[in-house]
């Protein structure tokens, strides 16, 4: 433990060498500006020129400037005024504003800034306002994350004191025809972990199992809940089952939801917990899904009826 | 050094550092070396704000940005939801200890007719997670011991 801990201190120094960026001039800031919100590629040899101090990689792609792709993590993306640190952002869900010293102080750009942040459709507006923010003036910031926004361009906008506002437009996802949840689908998938539910649980007392006999049931039931998600796929329209995911893959690591190491060491789940949430359909919550289901219901019932009187009559 | 997990992206994970406060984003794709290193907590960004629980040797924690909360027996939690706005206060037995309102943004939502097994509301609301942690003696004293799974 105590080599981990050497180790990761050694790692983590060695992240503190900086570079600089100096601060860039009116005309150049202008000229980024203009580019960028005219959606055409910047030429920033001038501003390249300004960087000094290169210690663990900026390169510079499509005339912007963006840590290597193999950077180490979030702390390479600082930019520098002369010695000082301004800070970086921190992209995700939300965008962040460091300020050097203050780690634990998160500056929202969406709330203290104007702020626009879309990723959907990969339009990205950003709008800032620096007035509440405490930098410089003349200040840099990266905004990047190929990876996350892998259909976006890699951008690099400049702050002044003055708002700015840039947009940067990428190629738009190819829109998706509307489907309708398929009702007969929809209610045999919700009909199947009512099954799952009743093979495993019908007359089980959960509170009587140990807890390897707990296990064993929640890897059992967390396979077969998963494999019925995958098995009715097509009850989800095609625009929202994509998007679910992605949305998965990147919140859970893993296409079909959370695994059971995911619900263990992260969300801390019991066995019995992810036995039970093993049972619940979900998606159920919303109304138009619901209205699936019950015409799916009706239809079931209906086919049933007339299939009853075939039988009688045969 | 503790190792959190990001409640929003797989790919996100923070080295924490406890005793100095100091944070270190890093990607797990970047960071094969911390593969191995079990979870002990994990983070969120919610409104601008830094929120994360974690465990420091067999006490659970909670912080949102410089504000740290050791979670112990006498500490209860309320949250209070309206649509996409929240409250989430923690109180031990006479005192009021944190007050913190936020809204979910937009790609905090449930996507319709998703079949994906074990999602709940607390899947994108970090302060929900919290809630429903802290109102569980089990899972309270359960999450991030198991170097399991």
């Amino acid at each position: 433990m105590n080599k981990l801990k050497i180790g990761l201190f050694l790692l983590f120094s060695s992240f503190t060498a900086s570079f600089a960026i100096a601060a860039n001039d009116a005309n150049q800031y202008a000229s980024i500006k203009s580019a960028i919100e005219k959606n055409t590629p910047v030429y920033t040899d001038a501003y390249a020129k300004n960087v000094k101090g290169i210690t663990y990689g900026l390169e510079m792609q499509n005339g912007f400037i963006v840590p290597p792709k193999e950077n180490l993590g979030y702390t390479s993306r600082k930019s520098f005024d002369g010695n000082k640190l301004l800070g970086y952002f921190q992209p995700g869900t939300d965008i962040v504003f460091y300020v050097n010293g203050q780690s634990n102080r998160q500056y929202p750009v969406s709330e203290k800034a104007e702020h626009v942040f879309e990723v959907g459709n990969a339009t990205i507006t950003l709008k800032f306002e620096t007035k509440d923010l405490p930098i410089l003036p003349s200040s840099n910031m990266i905004v990047d994350d190929p990876s996350f926004y892998s259909n976006a361009k890699v951008y690099f906008v400049t702050m002044d004191m003055a708002p700015l506002t840039i947009k940067v437009e990428t190629a738009k996802e190819q829109e998706q025809p509307k489907e309708w949840f398929d009702p007969t689908l929809r209610y045999n998938y919700v009909q199947d972990v009512k099954a799952l539910k009743n093979q495993y649980l019908s007359g089980v007392n959960l509170d009587t199992l140990d807890d390897k006999e707990l296990e064993y049931l929640a890897r059992k039931m967390h396979a077969e809940r998963r494999e019925l998600g995958i098995k009715f796929k097509a009850a989800t329209p095609d625009h929202y089952r994509k998007k679910i995911y992605k949305r998965n893959l990147s919140k859970y690591g893993d296409q079909y939801g959370p695994t059971i190491s995911y619900l263990r060491n992260v969300q801390g789940k019991s066995w019995k917990e992810i036995i039970n949430s093993a049972t619940v359909p979900g998606g159920g919550d919303l109304w138009y899904t619901g209205v699936s289901y019950k015409l799916g219901e009706w239809r079931h019932k209906i086919g049933s009826f007339f299939s009853g009187n075939k039988k009688e009559s045969l | 050094m503790i190792l959190l997990q990001s409640k929003d992206l797989f790919d996100d994970i923070l080295l924490f550092d406890p005793q100095t406060s100091e944070k270190h984003y890093l990607k797990r794709s970047s960071s094969p070396e911390f593969a191995e290193v079990p979870i002990k907590g994990t983070f969120a960004i919610l409104g601008g704000h830094s929120l994360m629980l974690y465990r420091l040797g067999s006490q659970l924690m909670f912080s949102i940005d410089e504000k740290t909360i050791p979670i112990d027996d006498t500490l209860s939690s309320v949250l209070q939801k309206k649509k996409k706005n929240g409250l989430l206060i923690l109180k031990n037995s006479s005192t009021e200890l944190l007050r913190f309102e936020y809204t979910l943004d937009d790609l905090q939502q449930m996507i319709p007719g998703d079949t994906t097994p074990h999602l709940g509301e607390e899947d994108f609301d970090f302060c929900t997670f919290v809630h429903n942690v802290l109102n569980n003696h089990q899972r309270r004293s359960f999450i991030y011991q198991a170097p399991e799974a």
